[in-house]
């Protein structure tokens, strides 16, 4: 029995040695994914320990849940919450119909030319660094050369230039603004993608029983993005507290005068963490910060499956 | 595809077609228009621009602005850095990535499930700010050009791309060649890769843009200004002027951050253009890919 297994490992080693190249081919991918994925996890323990950068994240002594007290008690994750949570919402809000409601206009359009002229201009702002959209918006928003200030004093909407980027209350309208800007074509494609695929004889049918437009649209159209649209959804509630753009949005346009309402739990990590050097304390915000996230993307999947039957895992 | 699409059945122009028409017309000129406001602005006078008022056309044309920029060596500086991160980074990506991909797709692979679940992890599970910061600094990275390459490298999703590529060819186009006593590594580099040239070219222009943009890594991981990248010196003029126009409001002389404003939009704009122009250049290529909806199904997953 024991020889029998022995002469399995060495058959197994020596299938390995047999196949070297193409375990070559694995290893260098496999350290980037040890070093930078892997070990960053192992990493997350200093959210347990207080963290000395002599001692490292080994060596650093243990403290409990410490942190994840010194988080109730911190006075600035309210208002840190309320911007995460309030922004994720508005935009769960705008960032999800519109790209859909773009997608159904695009779709009954004939005029090919047209609507690649469209689709064309639409898709561009995706494809810019977001340090130089939020680079330009400070020029759209600027009081004095800002096309937006000289279109609304010029009609008489305002009487004065208004410094928008420095009033914490416009933060989150400016905010949802750029996302749509940069991303509702892009975010449209998908939604293109899935009433490609609608049955061309489907919709002949629906048409010879009499369905107009809207009929059409809602009958045929709109079951067959469903499933798309509720896995978008899902993928939403499960970045409540994440929110793919708005670390980039809220870092670059965050200042002294909004950030009361600029603030996030990203940007209030980084501050916390790499700028003040409380390690631990930043990890601890950043893990229950996934944590909360798995659960809210795992409730979310569970609610959608039960109800219709989609599900994104 | 030149000719006219061929109108349906379903498809009858009325009241609502105008509607759809002008609405879609609105909002791609929503979409143009502050783009556009931007390009015009950087070719307006600076002292002038302060003045508002310009939408569709300089007021008082001038190429100074590029001439400042073009006469600023640190964008220059920041330029080829630019550069040189997004051609390094590229072709490790593309080396890096498919090789791991073409690995997986051999179903003899050893310890092949176990690399798949490795592969899983990584998309899905990261160790946040903190500790990949800390794990880069334990690696010496901090401050080395290296970490705008290293953390690229691999990519999970674009891997799951080129995995199912790879399945997808023909077990027999690699059969011949082993009876011929090639190597896997040969077989790789003369079979599956010239195969694969149209997902290549895709994945790298989609990486190539990524690095051109990115500027997290460079705010997070590199402190020394001689190698920053040109989407991080945006980053950096925005908190220059939000500072001084945060004094301004403070103090309440709103002299102050008129003057130290005058003229800085109009060439921060010239300079943002030097970012977009290979933007633009590399787009329509970048849109017939992923029209195509190939990274869509990288999307879904």
């Amino acid at each position: 029995m024991k020889k029998e297994k022995k002469a399995g490992a060495r058959s197994g080693w020596k299938e390995f040695l047999n196949q070297k190249d193409l375990q070559l081919m694995v290893l260098p991918a496999l350290i980037c994914i040890i070093l930078f994925n892997i070990a960053p996890l192992f990493g997350l323990q200093i959210a347990f320990k207080d963290y000395k950068l002599n001692l490292g994240i080994w060596e650093s002594p243990w403290a409990g849940f410490k942190h994840f007290e010194a988080i109730f008690s911190d006075t600035n994750i309210a208002d840190v919450l309320i911007n995460t949570l309030g922004l994720s919402f508005i935009k769960g809000f705008v960032t999800i119909p519109l790209p859909i409601i773009f997608a159904l206009l695009l779709n009954e359009v004939t005029h090919s030319a047209f609507k690649r002229t469209v689709q064309t201009i639409s898709y561009f702002p995706y494809f810019l660094s977001w340090s130089v959209v939020a680079l330009m918006a400070t020029s759209w928003f600027s009081p004095q050369s800002g096309f937006i200030n000289s279109f609304l004093t010029g009609t008489g909407i305002l009487e004065k230039p208004y410094f928008f980027l420095g009033e914490a209350g416009a933060f989150w309208w400016i905010s949802v603004f750029l996302d749509v800007w940069k991303n509702i074509g892009y975010s449209s494609i998908i939604y293109m993608a899935a009433m490609s695929g609608v049955d061309q004889e489907v919709m002949e049918a629906a048409v010879i029983d009499g369905a107009g437009r809207f009929r059409r649209i809602w009958h045929v159209t709109i079951p067959a993005i469903l499933p798309t649209i509720m896995i978008m959804l899902i993928l939403n509630v499960g970045n409540l507290l994440k929110g793919g753009s708005n670390f980039d949005i809220s870092y670059n346009l965050g200042n002294v005068l909004n950030q009361s309402r600029s603030e996030i739990l990203d940007t209030y990590v980084l501050k916390i963490g790499i700028t003040m050097a409380r390690f631990s304390y930043a990890t601890a915000i950043g893990l229950l910060q996934s944590v909360v996230s798995a659960i809210l993307l795992v409730t979310a999947n569970t609610v959608s499956k039960i109800t219709t039957n989609e599900s994104f895992f | 595809m030149k000719q006219k699409a061929e109108r349906k059945l379903w498809q009858k122009f009325d009241v609502f077609s105008v509607i759809i028409y002008v609405l879609l017309a609105v909002i791609a000129f929503s979409m143009l228009f502050p783009f556009w406001n931007a390009v015009v602005l950087s070719f307006n006078e600076g002292r002038d621009a302060q003045m508002g008022g310009i939408y569709f056309w300089p007021r008082k044309f001038t190429l100074s602005n590029y001439e400042q920029v073009f006469h600023t060596p640190d964008i220059w500086r920041a330029f080829f850095v630019s550069i040189l991160r997004t051609v390094l980074g590229t072709l490790t990506t593309l080396i890096v990535t498919p090789m791991f991909a073409y690995a997986l797709s051999k179903p003899h692979l050893k310890f092949r499930k176990f690399y798949m679940g490795i592969m899983l992890v990584s998309m899905y599970f990261n160790g946040g700010m903190i500790p990949t910061y800390l794990v880069v600094k334990g690696l010496n990275l901090i401050n080395n050009f290296w970490v705008y390459i290293v953390m690229w490298m691999f990519n999970a999703f674009y891997a799951t791309i080129f995995l199912s590529f790879y399945r997808g060819l023909p077990a027999s186009l690699f059969e011949s060649a082993k009876i011929d006593g090639a190597g896997e590594g040969t077989i790789f580099l003369k079979i599956a890769t010239p195969l694969s040239k149209p997902t290549m070219a895709a994945i790298g222009l989609f990486v190539a843009v990524n690095h051109w943009n990115a500027w997290q890594d460079n705010l997070l991981y590199m402190k020394n200004e001689a190698w920053n990248t040109l989407s991080f010196l945006f980053v950096k003029m925005i908190k220059a002027q939000e500072s001084l126009e945060g004094l301004a409001a403070q103090t309440g002389v709103s002299e102050l951050s008129k003057l130290s404003s005058v003229s800085s939009t109009t060439i921060q704009l010239a300079t943002m253009m030097v970012a977009v122009i290979p933007i633009i250049c590399v787009y329509p290529f970048v849109q017939k890919h992923f029209a195509s909806g190939m990274m869509i199904g990288a999307i879904k997953g």
